[in-house]
C-alpha cells in the first residue's frame, strides 16, 4: 500500500466516525431541545385576574426587553459557531450542529414568550372594556335609582302638601 | 511526486478541544443562563409591583418552570456537545498515531 493511499484511508476512517458520532449526537440534541420545545407552557395559564391595566403595559414592556436581551445572546451565538471553524471540519460542523439547535430551543422560547403576550394584551382588552361596560351599567342602574326616589320624595312632598 | 493528502481537514489537540468546550460553555450556556436569571427578576418586580393573588403566582410560577426548562435543556445538549467532540479529537489522535510508526 502506497503512503498517500495509507494516510487517506486513515482520513476516510476519521470522517466515516466522525459523521456516525456526529449524525448519532445530533439526534440526542434534537430529542433534548424538542422535548424543551413541547414543555414551554402558556405564560397566562392562570389568568390575569388582579392585575391592573398600568402593571400590565408595564409587565408587557419588561418582557419585550426580556425577549431582546436572549435574542442578543442568541446572536452572539454565531460568532461561537464561526470561532470553531479554526478547527477541523468535523469539529467545527458539530459545533454548528450544536449552536443551530440551541438556537431553535431559544427562539421558540422568545416567540412562545410574544405569542402568549400578544393572546393576553387581546384578552386583557376585552375583559378591560367588558369591565367598563359593567361600570357602565351601573352608573345608568344608580341614576335611575336617583330619579325614582326623586319621584318618591315628590310624591311625598304632595302628600305633605296635601 | 508530491505527496497529496486531499481530504485532509483536521488537526486537533485535546487543549485545543478543551478551550472551545470551555469558550462555547461560557458564551452559549453560562451567559445565556445568567441573562434569563437577571431578566427573571425584573420580571417578577413588575408582578410583584402591580399584581396579586393567586394568577400573579401562577404566572410567576410558568415564568420560572420555562427558565429551567430551558435552562437544562442548554445543559443536557452540551454534555452530549462535550463528549462527541472528545469523542471526534480521540478518534483523530489514534489515526494520527498509527500514521507514522517508530522504528
Amino acid at each position: 500500500m502506497s503512503l498517500m493511499s495509507f494516510v487517506n484511508d486513515g482520513i476516510d476512517f476519521i470522517g466515516e466516525t466522525a459523521d456516525e458520532l456526529i449524525n448519532a449526537a445530533t439526534g440526542e440534541i434534537e430529542n433534548i431541545i424538542g422535548s424543551a420545545k413541547t414543555a414551554i407552557s402558556n405564560l397566562y395559564d392562570g389568568g390575569f385576574v388582579g392585575m391592573s391595566k398600568e402593571g400590565f403595559e408595564n409587565l408587557n414592556q419588561k418582557i419585550e426587553t426580556y425577549c431582546k436581551s436572549i435574542e442578543e445572546e442568541i446572536n452572539k451565538f454565531n460568532e461561537e459557531a464561526k470561532r470553531s471553524e479554526a478547527y477541523a471540519g468535523e469539529i467545527s460542523t458539530a459545533v454548528h450542529e450544536y449552536v443551530k439547535a440551541i438556537q431553535g430551543l431559544l427562539t421558540a422560547y422568545v416567540s412562545t414568550m410574544r405569542i402568549n403576550q400578544e393572546q393576553a394584551i387581546l384578552a386583557f382588552n376585552q375583559f378591560h372594556s367588558s369591565e367598563q361596560k359593567i361600570a357602565q351599567n351601573i352608573t345608568q342602574d344608580a341614576q335611575s335609582v336617583t330619579k325614582n326616589a326623586e319621584q318618591i320624595r315628590t310624591g311625598s312632598a304632595k302628600i305633605a302638601l296635601e | 511526486m508530491a505527496l497529496g493528502i486531499t481530504k485532509a481537514t483536521f488537526g486537533v489537540d485535546e487543549n485545543g478541544i478543551q478551550a472551545l468546550i470551555n469558550d462555547l460553555n461560557t458564551k452559549c450556556i453560562t451567559d445565556t443562563k445568567t441573562k434569563m436569571s437577571q431578566g427573571m427578576d425584573g420580571l417578577r418586580d413588575a408582578v410583584n409591583a402591580s399584581w396579586q393573588g393567586k394568577s400573579a403566582e401562577n404566572f410567576k410560577h410558568n415564568l420560572d418552570s420555562d427558565r429551567k426548562t430551558i435552562s437544562e435543556g442548554l445543559e443536557k445538549s452540551f454534555e452530549i456537545l462535550k463528549k462527541e467532540l472528545f469523542e471526534i479529537a480521540n478518534k483523530m489522535g489514534e489515526v494520527d498515531e498509527s500514521l507514522i510508526k517508530k522504528r
